[in-house]
């Protein structure tokens, strides 16, 4: 088994987790426009 | 349009509720895995875990299996609601059991009981909201409902990230939440029109002493009714395309906050968290979006694509990747995306394809049946990841293959069944209001 020597990259915290608020805003609009459909579909 | 009750929206408020309690259950294992089973193992070897963590996720899996069977046949007998109860104390108990375990053996018999709730859950929830919503809300609201699985799998993560390292008995405890849900459910839910004209027309029937042949299906073994000759098919395909998806899942995308403790080669609690939170984050897009791909470019074609490209994102994924940065975490959006969408199209097409007595009977069989044979591969995954010299990569690329199988069943999906009406839907449908005919359901489609 190969022993890798793992470091969290800088800026790796901020970056990801400003992207998975992105994406988390992105899945509530989604669920927001399949409950619009049903209101009105 | 039709007018929508309360009841309606009370139906999807607890479908989604019980689907979400139901990933964040299904979902403590995976991400607590490693260190769960260090601790009870008392070993930190990446091959003993792998291979008693496919153990317990056999085990898992074959309580699903049996739960959707066993709770599936209950809610047609004695109803939805009921059974709907019953199966999340089920879950919600035994998930809180899981945090006193003390060995792994202990571990698996619970985690059997979680899947037996869960198996039962998620058959009649899905059930239930296809007797509430007609047309093509009814696949808006099944997308809608699925994506609380990505939520359940999302929080869990979350949590997980709150509380550290040394959290995976915590974890568990807190799967006991979902019980509350049931004193809802007790207050809040009634039977659908159409369940309620079934259990009608049952009590009716039972005082007359000559009932014609079509009649007497109304008390007829609903198991037995599955494999008549007209239901064999779209069983068979359906089964084999759940069996794909399920196994793909088991085998291959459980195991990827295993694979990123070995990618980073720490406990990487903080790595596992945001990887699993980024493709949880893609399966509620992914499930709120596939009513709408659905309606336009229909069922077989949305299978097919989904289980093609999650197929190439895996085999990028695994023979790629050799750390963790950014690049893992697109490709991982992207799986969560497509892996979802087989599972709601499915949702989607069992209650158009078998007749309301029957369809929590059928769902359970048709959607859990898999379950059985992912088991099995959840074992060979283990042997193979030893086989591997303990590469989770390896084995998880070979065993994406079986994406295949889903691909070629997809292309044998038979056109549902529309208004072929039978005695028993023939008098729901002067009661409850008419099923779309095979017309209507293609020019949806297409739309």
């Amino acid at each position: 088994m190969k022993n890798i020597n793992y470091q969290r990259k800088e800026g790796m915290n901020m970056s990801a987790e400003y992207n998975i608020v992105l994406l988390a805003l992105i899945s509530i609009g989604s669920q927001v426009k399949t409950l619009t459909q049903l209101k009105t579909a | 349009m039709r007018k929508k009750s309360l009841s309606h929206w009370h139906a999807l408020a607890v479908a989604w509720l019980g689907c979400l309690f139901d990933g964040l259950d299904a979902s403590i294992f995976t991400i607590v895995l490693y260190p769960a089973l260090s601790e009870l193992l008392g070993t930190k070897s990446y091959s003993i875990v792998g291979y008693y963590g496919a153990i317990i996720i056999a085990f898992f899996l074959v309580g699903w299996a049996l739960g959707g069977l066993v709770f599936g046949r209950l809610a047609d007998q004695v109803g939805r609601v009921k059974t709907l109860i019953i199966s999340i104390l089920v879950y919600t108990i035994a998930t809180g059991l899981c945090a006193i375990s003390q060995s792994w053996q202990e571990l698996a018999i619970y985690r059997f009981l979680v899947g037996l709730g869960i198996g039962g859950e998620l058959s009649v929830g899905a059930i239930m909201l296809s007797e509430h919503w007609h047309g093509r809300q009814r696949l808006h609201a099944v997308s809608f409902m699925a994506t609380s699985w990505g939520v359940g799998y999302f929080a869990t993560a979350a949590i997980s990230l709150g509380l550290g390292q040394a959290s995976w008995r915590n974890l568990f405890a807190a799967g006991v939440i979902p019980a509350l849900i049931t004193l809802y459910i007790r207050l809040r839910l009634s039977e659908s029109e159409k369940f309620v004209a079934l259990q009608n027309y049952r009590a009716s029937l039972r005082a007359e002493n000559n009932l014609k042949d079509e009649q007497r299906k109304v008390f007829a073994e609903p198991l037995k009714e599955t494999f008549k000759k007209e239901m064999l098919r779209p069983l068979l395909v359906i089964v084999a395309i759940t069996s794909s998806g399920i196994i793909g899942y088991w085998t291959v995308l459980s195991w990827i906050p295993a694979w990123i403790n070995q990618l980073t080669g720490t406990a990487a609690t903080y790595e596992r968290s945001v990887a699993l939170m980024v493709m949880n984050l893609g399966s509620i897009i992914g499930a709120a979006a596939t009513g709408f791909i659905v309606l336009r470019i229909g069922r077989k074609l949305t299978i097919g694509l989904a289980f093609g490209l999650t197929l190439i994102l895996c085999q990028i994924m695994f023979n790629t990747i050799h750390s963790f940065d950014s690049q893992l975490l697109i490709l991982l959006f992207f799986c969560g995306l497509f892996s979802i969408m087989s599972a709601v199209t499915i949702c989607i097409y069992v209650p158009e394809v078998f007749p309301l007595h029957m369809q929590g009977t059928a769902f359970g069989l048709a959607f859990n049946f898999g379950r059985i044979i992912a088991a099995a591969f959840a074992l060979i995954s283990g042997q193979l990841i030893a086989t591997f010299n303990g590469s989770y990569a390896l084995a998880a690329s070979a065993l994406s293959y079986v994406y295949v199988l889903g691909i070629l069943a997809a292309c044998l999906l038979p056109t549902p069944r529309g208004g072929r009406l039978n005695e028993i839907e023939k008098h729901l449908k002067n009661s409850v209001g008419k099923r779309p005919t095979p017309k209507e359901i293609v020019s949806s489609s297409a739309k």
